[in-house]
C-alpha cells in the first residue's frame, strides 16, 4: 500500500459526504444535516465554546474528525460509497459515539511506561481526554486529515506501554524481598533491574535495588563470570509467557551495552552512575543499603 | 380596498427586518405600506406578524422613540407579544438588576398603553393584556415596585369603590396606570392584586409589602403575621414568574426516518 494516499486524504466524513452528493438523496441528506448540527452543537457545549464562532468551528472540525476516525476504524470497504452506507446505517450521533469511544480508549492507556499518582485523578484524566481528542479529531473538512493514522500509531504504542507497565507491576508482586509497595513506578527501570539481577544465575526476580545490592552483583559477576544466556533462561522459566518476549527483547538490547560494560573492566564507580543515569535510577532506593 | 395580494410579502419583509436587527428599516416598511395601503393595511400586517417578531419589534422602540406599530398593532396581537418580551432576560440579570428590567418592563408597557389618545383603544390593549396570565404577571411586575402606594390603593378601592378613589399620597409612574386598570377592569385588577398577594384574603387579612429583611425572621413570628398580613411576593420572584411564562417554541416534528437523538450520550 501507499503510504503517502494512506496519510494525505479528506476526512472520511467527507468522502461519505461526496458519495452522499453523487446519490441525491434529499431526505438523508436532511437527516444527517440535523444530526450534524446537534453534534457540533454538545461538542462545542462540552468541550470548546458555544459562544463563540471560533468555538462552534473548533467543535464542527472535532466533529468531522470524530465521525471520520469511527468510519476509519471500522471493518468496512475502503470506498466512499461503502463510508456512507455505515454512516446512514449507523447514524451520525452513534457513528459520533464510536469516534469518542475510541478517543476514550486511547485516552485511558498510558501515555508513558510510568505509573505516577496522577494517573488516576478525575481531573487529569478528562484533561489528558480533551488533548487527545483535540490533537487526533480536529480535521478540517476542506483539506487532508490524517488523524486516523496518528490514531493507529498511538494506540499501538499505547497498548505496548500498558503491556510494559503490567510486566513491571508482576516483577515488582513477585520480587524476591517481598512486594514492591510504591505508587510511582518506572516500568521499564524495574524490568531493567530484573534483567540485570538475572544475571547472577540464582533465578531470583529483583524488581527494585539500591546500590549495595548493585555493587554486589557487580562484584558477583566480576568473580564468577556466570554464562549470561543460561542465567537469563533461569531467570524466564519463573515468568509468564506474555511478558516473555518484552524481556528478551530487553536482554537483546542490553546485552550489547551495560552487559557488556559488566562483564568488561569498567570502574565499578563509573558503571554505578552509569546505570544510576540512563537505566534504574527510578527504581533505585536512594538509601545506602 | 387595496390590493391585499401584497400584504403577506410585506409581512414577510418586516418580520426579516426585525429578525436582522434593524427595527428602524422595519418601521420604514410600515410607514410605507401605510402610506400607500392605508392604515388598516397596517393593522393587518401587524396582527399577523408571529407574537415573538412583534415583541422584538415593539420593544426597540420602547421610551421616547414612537413608532406606527405602537398605534396600530392590534390589542389582542400585543398581548401575545407580551409573552415574549421576558424571552432575553436570564436568571442572573434578574438577581442582579431586577430594577432595571422592571423599568424597561414599564417603559415598554407604558408607552403601549398611554402611547394612544384613544381611550377605547388603552381599554382594549389593557383587556387583552389582562387576559393572558402573562400579562397579569406583568402588570404584577411594574406595582411591586410600589408596592406600598398599590396597597393603600387596594384598601381604597376595597373600601370606597374604583371610581370614587383616585388621590394617593404618591406620584410614582405606575399609578395612573393601577387607576386605569381599576376603572377599566375590575376583574383584571383583582387578578394582578391576587398575583403579587397569593395569600390575601379580602377581608380577613392586611397586605404587606415583601421586605428583604423581614422574610429572615423566625419563623415563629413569621406565622403569627402571616395570618394578619398576605405577604406580597417581591419584584424578583415575579420577574422569574413572567421569564418562565416565556413560550418555548415548539420542537419541530421529527423528520420522517429520524433517529431519537441520544443528546449528551454521545459522548458516553
Amino acid at each position: 500500500m501507499n503510504i503517502t494516499s494512506y496519510t494525505a486524504r479528506t476526512p472520511q466524513l467527507v468522502q461519505a459526504l461526496e458519495a452522499l452528493g453523487q446519490r441525491a438523496d434529499e431526505q438523508a441528506a436532511g437527516i444527517l444535516f440535523d444530526e450534524l448540527c446537534g453534534i457540533t452543537a454538545l461538542v462545542a457545549k462540552k468541550f470548546t465554546n458555544d459562544r463563540t464562532a471560533e468555538g462552534i468551528h473548533e467543535a464542527f472540525h472535532l466533529t468531522v474528525g470524530c465521525i471520520s476516525l469511527a468510519i476509519s476504524q471500522a471493518d468496512i470497504a475502503d470506498t466512499g460509497e461503502a463510508k456512507l452506507s455505515f454512516l446512514l446505517q449507523h447514524g451520525a450521533e452513534y457513528v459520533f459515539q464510536m469516534g469518542f469511544r475510541h478517543i476514550k480508549e486511547l485516552s485511558a492507556l498510558p501515555y508513558t511506561a510510568f505509573v505516577s499518582d496522577f494517573d488516576n485523578d478525575p481531573f487529569v484524566q478528562q484533561r489528558n481526554l480533551k488533548a487527545i481528542f483535540m490533537e487526533i479529531c480536529s480535521a478540517d473538512p476542506a483539506t487532508t486529515w490524517s488523524g486516523d493514522a496518528v490514531y493507529q500509531n498511538e494506540i499501538v504504542d499505547r497498548k505496548r506501554n500498558q503491556h510494559i507497565i503490567d510486566c513491571g507491576k508482576w516483577l515488582r508482586k513477585h520480587n524476591a524481598a517481598g512486594v514492591v509497595r510504591d505508587s510511582e513506578m518506572d516500568a521499564n527501570a524495574a524490568i531493567t533491574v530484573a534483567v540485570l539481577f538475572a544475571l547472577s544465575g540464582d533465578g531470583r526476580i529483583v524488581a527494585r535495588t539500591a546500590q549495595r545490592p548493585l555493587e554486589n552483583l557487580i562484584a558477583h559477576i566480576r568473580d564468577t563470570k556466570p554464562d549470561v544466556d543460561a542465567s537469563w533462561d533461569k531467570f524466564l522459566k519463573k515468568i509468564p509467557p506474555e511478558f516473555q518476549p518484552l524481556l528478551r527483547e530487553r536482554m537483546e538490547q542490553l546485552r550489547g551495552t551495560i552487559v557488556k560494560k559488566l562483564y568488561g573492566k569498567t570502574k565499578p564507580k563509573t558503571l554505578l552512575t552509569e546505570l544510576q543515569d540512563h537505566y534504574i535510577g527510578s527504581e533505585q532506593d536512594i538509601d545506602y543499603a | 380596498m387595496t390590493d391585499r395580494s401584497q400584504l403577506p410579502a410585506i409581512r414577510q419583509q418586516v418580520t426579516e427586518l426585525v429578525l436582522a436587527g434593524s427595527p428602524e428599516h422595519a418601521e420604514e416598511a410600515i410607514n410605507e405600506t401605510a402610506e400607500k395601503f392605508g392604515d388598516l393595511a397596517v393593522v393587518e400586517v401587524l396582527g399577523e406578524l408571529e407574537p415573538q417578531v412583534a415583541s422584538l419589534h415593539l420593544s426597540s422602540f420602547d421610551g421616547g422613540k414612537m413608532s406606527l406599530a405602537t398605534l396600530l398593532i392590534p390589542p389582542k396581537a400585543w398581548a401575545e407579544s407580551l409573552a415574549y418580551f421576558a424571552a432575553t432576560w436570564d436568571e442572573d440579570w434578574i438577581e442582579d438588576e431586577p430594577e432595571v428590567l422592571a423599568e424597561s418592563l414599564f417603559a415598554h408597557i407604558h408607552g403601549m398603553v398611554f402611547g394612544t389618545d384613544d381611550e377605547e383603544r388603552r381599554a382594549e390593549l389593557l383587556n387583552a393584556a389582562l387576559a393572558t396570565d402573562w400579562g397579569t404577571t406583568a402588570f404584577a411586575v411594574l406595582f411591586s415596585t410600589a408596592a406600598e402606594e398599590i396597597i393603600e390603593i387596594a384598601n381604597d378601592i376595597h373600601n370606597l369603590g374604583a371610581h370614587r378613589s383616585g388621590s394617593t399620597t404618591s406620584d410614582h409612574d405606575v399609578i395612573p396606570m393601577a387607576l386605569e386598570i381599576a376603572r377599566t377592569n375590575e376583574e383584571g385588577w383583582d387578578r394582578i392584586l391576587f398575583e403579587i398577594f397569593p395569600d390575601w384574603r379580602p377581608g380577613e387579612n392586611e397586605l404587606h409589602a415583601a421586605s428583604e429583611e423581614e422574610s429572615d425572621d423566625d419563623l415563629g413570628d413569621e406565622e403569627a403575621r402571616e395570618s394578619e398580613f398576605a405577604m406580597g411576593r417581591s419584584t424578583k420572584e415575579l420577574l422569574l414568574r413572567l421569564r418562565k411564562q416565556v413560550p418555548s417554541k415548539a420542537v419541530a416534528p421529527a423528520k420522517k426516518g429520524a433517529r431519537p437523538s441520544l443528546g449528551e450520550d454521545i459522548f458516553s
